[in-house]
């Protein structure tokens, strides 16, 4: 097995609400090999945005706590660095982007501007090497005419268009790790494909190693190694893109796959997983898919699963089924 | 349209509505009771009615009101404003010797409120419901509840009656009255100390109400995307409400702020009432008092412009703030 960049051992982030604790996360283990993309799937608020907070320390504290656990980037905990030395990861080691372009950048200052930013932050360049810098990640991200570019608001560019720039400021340092939580989400379908090529092409050629979030499972067949799939704020499987894609032992994946439309087959009707996501104040007992699972048991209820490895394969359920093909 | 092409717009524009409003100001004058004329000679009933006539079309008060601002108009297309009735001297000359005194303060407050309710909102937003919020802001709303007038009154009373720091109206302490008075330091350190009292009144209210409206627009940014973008950039918290933050959340206070311009200038007839102040405002009761016709229409033309002026003003800053703006 390859080194782990990132390893995320027993996460707790909870959310103080004025309704109560919000668990978002309640024990998450999750590992990333150096070099890979891992994708990370699920239904919205089952807490792939917040494990992707948690790493970068971004959670909105209040209401947001980190309650326990431990994240190891390159061996070093995250969460037992002082704020400022944690600002050194944030854009430099660790960058993130984010799922509506639209709003992930500053309305008031330009693109120039706000690439400088971080170059001159991070890498100690003048505001002149900097600006450089800046036209050379705009044109590497496929920004026509860059050195004018450079100087536009950003809404003088089109959604596409913004998340390059985005893609182009999280890359300017260089970093070990980039986060894309739903980077394709608000685009057109078209532009979606190109941006996730263009993730794809740059990861390879800067060997930057990229947990990808996504809630679209196509995207993640197409460009990752491993993949975890999440639900209530518990990691319930993973294993590598082949075996979660062909061979799933989770219920919960099973289903979702179940879901999706696929061209080869005339299905009359999709697989719907009945019910809604569960209220993570007074989450379900036991297993938290349990409600919504077509196979529980009493046992289902009352305990929370084990999880178990079967090599590089990890699942959470009392009731795996073995054998499913798909 | 370009920037200039605006500006150019929006002054001529200030021509029409200046006609507007003389025009709205005239007839509403012309609707209260009695002229000058009448009340100079109310404690002389027994006048030759014929003498009062003829005094009457000395200054065209026999004419139709709108036939008097349709003179009037003819006057002020050469930018004259007439003359009063009581002292007799041009109108422009009497408001010129009092629009120092309004703007001075007027002014000072809008800086005053400015300089205090950015910092006190900011603080407010970033430390949402600690005690520091909670204080800001029961002061914020202790001061949006009280009317200008008791706000000054209180701080006559404190500053002036309790403390005896500061004079409780007018402009000028009695030793600097007069015309060979030399305008020298000390001259200017008693105006100073007499504008300190309407200023703070009309500060305080208007800080008030900024610091409240910096600290929900401050809460709205800090919850949009991109202070999560600069945030996860590695940028200082500082960095991140200063620079990020704070360029987006003064968008809705410049509004305000140009809103206010208007009503508290429109105020200002309260407050230099309150304080004695020999501005514009008391002028304008005054006159209203005494159906000074032209001066009470050339205060409102005056004002007016400065409230259009401001507009404008304010618009163009909209531009340099936020560049999603298009003229």
């Amino acid at each position: 097995m390859a080194d782990n960049l990132l390893e995320i051992k027993g996460l707790k982030t909870y959310f103080y609400t004025e309704d109560g604790i919000v668990r978002a996360l309640e024990g998450i283990d999750l590992h990333i090999e150096q070099g890979e993309t891992l994708g990370l799937v699920g239904e919205s608020g089952c807490g792939k945005t917040v494990t992707a907070l948690s790493v970068l320390r971004l959670v909105p504290d209040p209401p947001g706590k980190i309650i326990e656990g431990e994240i190891l980037f390159e061996g070093v905990n995250l969460l037992a660095l002082s704020e400022s030395d944690m600002r050194q990861i944030r854009g430099n080691d660790i960058s993130m982007i984010f799922q509506d372009p639209q709003s992930a950048l500053n309305p008031v200052f330009t693109v120039d501007n706000q690439l400088r930013e971080v170059i001159e932050l991070h890498q100690g360049l003048d505001k002149k090497e900097a600006r450089q810098k800046a036209i050379e990640m705009l044109d590497l991200v496929g920004i026509p005419d860059p050195e004018a570019r450079v100087e536009d608001y950003p809404h003088q560019f089109s959604g596409g268009m913004k998340q390059r720039v985005m893609i182009a400021m999280a890359l300017s340092c260089n970093p070990k790790m980039l986060i894309a939580d739903e980077p394709t989400t608000n685009l057109d379908v078209t532009v979606q494909a190109q941006v996730l090529d263009m993730i794809n092409n740059l990861r390879k050629e800067l060997g930057t190693t990229v947990l990808l979030i996504t809630h679209n499972l196509g995207v993640i067949a197409e460009m990752s190694d491993h993949v975890g799939v999440m639900y209530a704020g518990r990691l319930v499987e993973y294993g590598d893109a082949d075996t979660i894609f062909h061979a799933p032992l989770h219920p919960y994946t099973i289903a979702l796959h179940e879901a999706v439309p696929r061209v080869t087959e005339k299905k009359q009707k999709l697989g719907v997983i009945k019910g809604v996501v569960p209220n993570l104040i007074y989450p379900p007992s036991g297993c938290r898919f349990h409600p919504r699972c077509d196979f529980s048991t009493e046992v289902c209820e009352k305990e929370q699963p084990k999880g178990e490895w079967v090599g590089d394969h990890y699942v959470e359920c009392w009731h795996r089924r073995e054998g499913t093909k798909l | 349209m370009g920037m200039r092409e605006y500006i150019l717009k929006r002054v001529i524009l200030i021509i029409p509505m200046l006609m507007g409003i003389s025009f709205i100001v005239f007839m509403l004058m012309y609707l209260m009771p009695g002229d000058a004329v009448d009340l100079m000679l109310a404690l002389q009933p027994d006048t030759d009615p014929a003498y009062v006539a003829h005094i009457k079309s000395i200054y065209g008060l026999d004419q139709p009101w709108y036939i008097q601002y349709f003179y009037w108009l003819k006057q002020f297309a050469t930018l004259n404003l007439g003359s009063s009735f009581l002292s007799g001297r041009d109108v422009s000359e009497e408001i010129g010797a009092r629009v120092v005194n309004t703007l001075s303060y007027q002014l000072l407050a809008v800086v005053f409120s400015i300089a205090v309710a950015i910092p006190a909102g900011i603080v407010s937003a970033v430390k949402q419901y600690s005690k520091t919020d909670n204080l800001v802001m029961t002061a914020a709303l202790l001061g949006v509840s009280f009317p200008i007038f008791f706000l000054g009154l209180m701080n006559i009373f404190l500053f002036a009656l309790i403390l005896g720091w500061l004079p409780s109206g007018g402009a000028h302490s009695t030793v600097f009255l007069g015309r060979d008075i030399p305008h020298d330091f000390s001259y200017y350190l008693d105006y100073l100390k007499h504008l300190a009292l309407p200023t703070l009144t009309l500060g305080l209210a208007s800080t008030a109400y900024n610091a409240r409206l910096v600290r929900s627009s401050m809460l709205n940014v800090l919850r949009e995307d991109y202070i999560m973008t600069a945030r996860a950039k590695g940028l200082k918290e500082r960095v991140v409400v200063y620079k990020h933050a704070l360029r987006n959340a003064m968008l809705p206070v410049i509004t305000v702020t140009g809103m206010q311009i208007a009503l508290t200038l429109g105020g200002a007839p309260i407050t230099e009432t309150v304080f004695s102040w020999p501005g514009l405002g008391k002028y304008f009761v005054y006159a209203i008092q005494h159906r000074d016709y032209f001066v009470i229409v050339g205060i409102t033309v005056v004002l007016g412009t400065l409230i259009l002026v401001a507009n404008v003003l304010i618009d163009i800053s909209y531009k340099w703030l936020d560049p999603r703006v298009e003229f």
